[in-house]
């Protein structure tokens, strides 16, 4: 642990001084203040609209986040040969890849704070604006859903660690992760509508179905960190499930970086 | 100097020129053959999955598109305003939007209000003037599946099945079943205690004057507010005069097959001592489609 440390805080640091995360927050900021006046344009549900708004655009900043300054920190020590001089210090091949993630998983966390607390504060003004549109509004599914959304990212960022540590250049680490992204978020509800077809009217052969429900096993389903609906609406969300959820994707990040950590150990450099 | 005058006048030039251009890109476009804001819509289920994630804000962006569509019509001088296959189409968004997250409020109140309320729903055009056989009130009909949608997952609302109810009594003359939405209405929180009258009222032209002094009891049982109380009291004891004069023109009938003239022959033969009063201060009588009707029709005279 005490070398894992110092390379989490430098690859924290070396994060934070990315001028990309600048105009991701400045995009996000931008986006935030938009929400304002695109929340006044509906008629009835303005509050659900302005949750609606701010938690989407916090979850797609962070995915900003981990996609394009998180695989670039990642592929740098490669990319710069820099990993020579990091591999010929007394730490070993897996240590390294989890101070890696530790560091980016502390930047996605950092960014995502500060986000969310933006999001917060334009809900918050949107509230004040029209406090008669927020009939069914409360602030614990909010903080559920940003908190919810932070974990998904880490998750994404674990498997990005993952391809990295096989791929030879950043460019496929990073199509692999929007791959990942993509089928994960779409995942549960492509099973949902091969296991009921009727719903469409159309007809699914049963290799297809094989093909999905590998998938299914295969990639993180990170459609089941999604709270967005119901905080916009204040619907419940079980304990229990949170608690699952939970669990899931801790397990899911733990094999993912103990996969990289094996696969980084016999990785052979040029 | 001259280097200066040279860089301004460029400047100058090329600004102008840019606007120029922008006026002459956008006018020309207009030449397009356009979709006039209507672009295809992907059904629902499909939609998800492509929306990722960003279900919700999918449907916000969604319904922005058909409230501006909405909008562009509004000035619009041909009649019927918006086309038959307009609708149709706005019809589709709706069902997807309502697909993406179908806790969101705003497009079965947008649908409610443009795909009941207009020209063919209302019976001024018939869908077949465009070619489309579909019946008159096929709009209308789906609208108030889209509601029932909403109805399903909104179960804390009342105004959505105040809206079913005001449908199916209004456009379609179902008492019957208007009643059954508004008293579903009249039960939920925060709801008008006007609803519980309305529903009571209702059921009685709906030839269900039991279910309708039941529902009373329970919405008494439920209400604290004393005036509340007394308008439901009011309506309670009209009900139960209209099914006491029911049962007897009942017993006439199985007696002397055929209908009482009026409700003095129920007197007369001595079915009934009296006829009761209306505590509306109307008159209780009889109409000639064989119901108790009363002459305040449940209004304090």
């Amino acid at each position: 642990m005490n070398s894992v440390w110092p390379l989490a805080i430098i690859t924290f640091k070396e994060g934070i001084r990315n001028r990309a995360l600048y105009g991701i927050t400045l995009f996000a900021l931008m986006f935030l203040i938009a929400n304002f006046l695109i929340s006044g344009l509906f008629m009835q549900d303005v509050g659900k609209v302005a949750v609606d708004m701010a938690l989407s655009t916090v979850s797609f900043a962070g995915l900003l986040v981990v996609l394009f300054v998180g695989i670039n920190l990642l592929a740098k020590d490669l990319d710069r040969k820099t990993i020579y001089i990091v591999l010929s210090r007394p730490i070993s091949r897996g240590k390294y890849i989890f101070g890696k993630f530790f560091g980016l998983g502390l930047l996605v966390v950092a960014t995502m704070m500060i986000l969310g607390a933006f999001a917060i504060a334009s809900i918050f003004f949107i509230k004040m604006a029209y406090p008669l549109y927020f009939p069914r509004f409360s602030w614990t599914p909010v903080f559920f859903a940003i908190f919810f959304s932070i974990f998904s990212l880490l998750l994404l960022t674990s498997l990005s660690v993952l391809f990295s540590s096989f791929c030879s250049s950043s460019f496929v680490t990073l199509i692999l992760t929007i791959i990942s992204y993509l089928i994960g978020q779409s995942l549960g509800d492509v099973k949902a509508l091969v296991e009921s077809p009727q719903a469409l009217g159309i007809e699914i052969s049963s290799l297809t179905i094989k093909f999905i429900s590998a998938a299914y096993y295969l990639f993180p389903n990170l459609s089941l960190f999604d709270l967005k609906i119901q905080a916009a609406h204040n619907l419940p969300i079980p304990l229990e499930h949170m608690f699952w959820v939970l669990v899931y994707g801790i397990g899911y990040a733990v094999l993912s970086i103990f996969f990289a950590a094996l696969i980084f150990e016999k990785k052979e450099f040029p | 100097m001259s280097r200066r005058f040279a860089v301004f006048f460029l400047l100058a030039v090329l600004v102008g020129g840019h606007l120029f251009l922008l006026d002459k890109a956008t006018n020309s476009q207009r030449q397009l053959l356009t979709t006039g804001g209507r672009t295809a819509v992907l059904p629902g289920p499909l939609m998800k999955i492509s929306s990722l994630e960003f279900d919700g804000l999918v449907a916000n962006f969604l319904f922005l598109k058909a409230m501006v569509f909405i909008g562009e019509t509004l000035d619009r001088p041909e009649s019927p305003r918006v086309q038959y296959r307009e609708y149709l189409w706005l019809l589709r968004l709706l069902k997807t939007i309502t697909d993406l997250d179908p806790y969101f409020y705003d497009p079965y109140y947008f649908g409610n209000a443009h795909l009941v309320w207009n020209e063919y729903s209302q019976g001024k055009y018939h869908p077949a003037s465009e070619g489309y056989y579909y019946m008159q009130d096929f709009l209308l009909r789906e609208n108030i599946n889209l509601v029932d949608k909403g109805i399903r997952y909104r179960t804390w609302d009342w105004y959505l099945l105040f809206l079913n109810g005001f449908n199916y009594f209004y456009f379609l003359g179902e008492n019957e079943k208007a009643s059954e939405y508004l008293m579903e209405a009249s039960r939920k929180t925060n709801s008008s205690p006007l609803l519980a009258t309305l529903a009571a009222r209702l059921a009685h032209q709906g030839d269900r004057t039991e279910n309708a002094i039941e529902f009373l009891h329970e919405m008494i049982d439920a209400t604290e507010e004393q005036s509340v109380r007394e308008t439901f009291f009011l309506r309670l004891s009209a009900l139960k005069k209209v099914l006491y004069l029911e049962r007897a023109v009942a017993e006439f009938i199985s007696r002397h097959n055929r209908q009482p003239t009026a409700l003095h022959e129920l007197v007369k033969y001595s079915i009934i001592q009296e006829i009761p009063s209306d505590p509306y201060g109307g008159v209780f009588f009889l109409d000639e489609d064989g119901k108790i009707k009363t002459t305040s029709n449940f209004v304090n005279q």
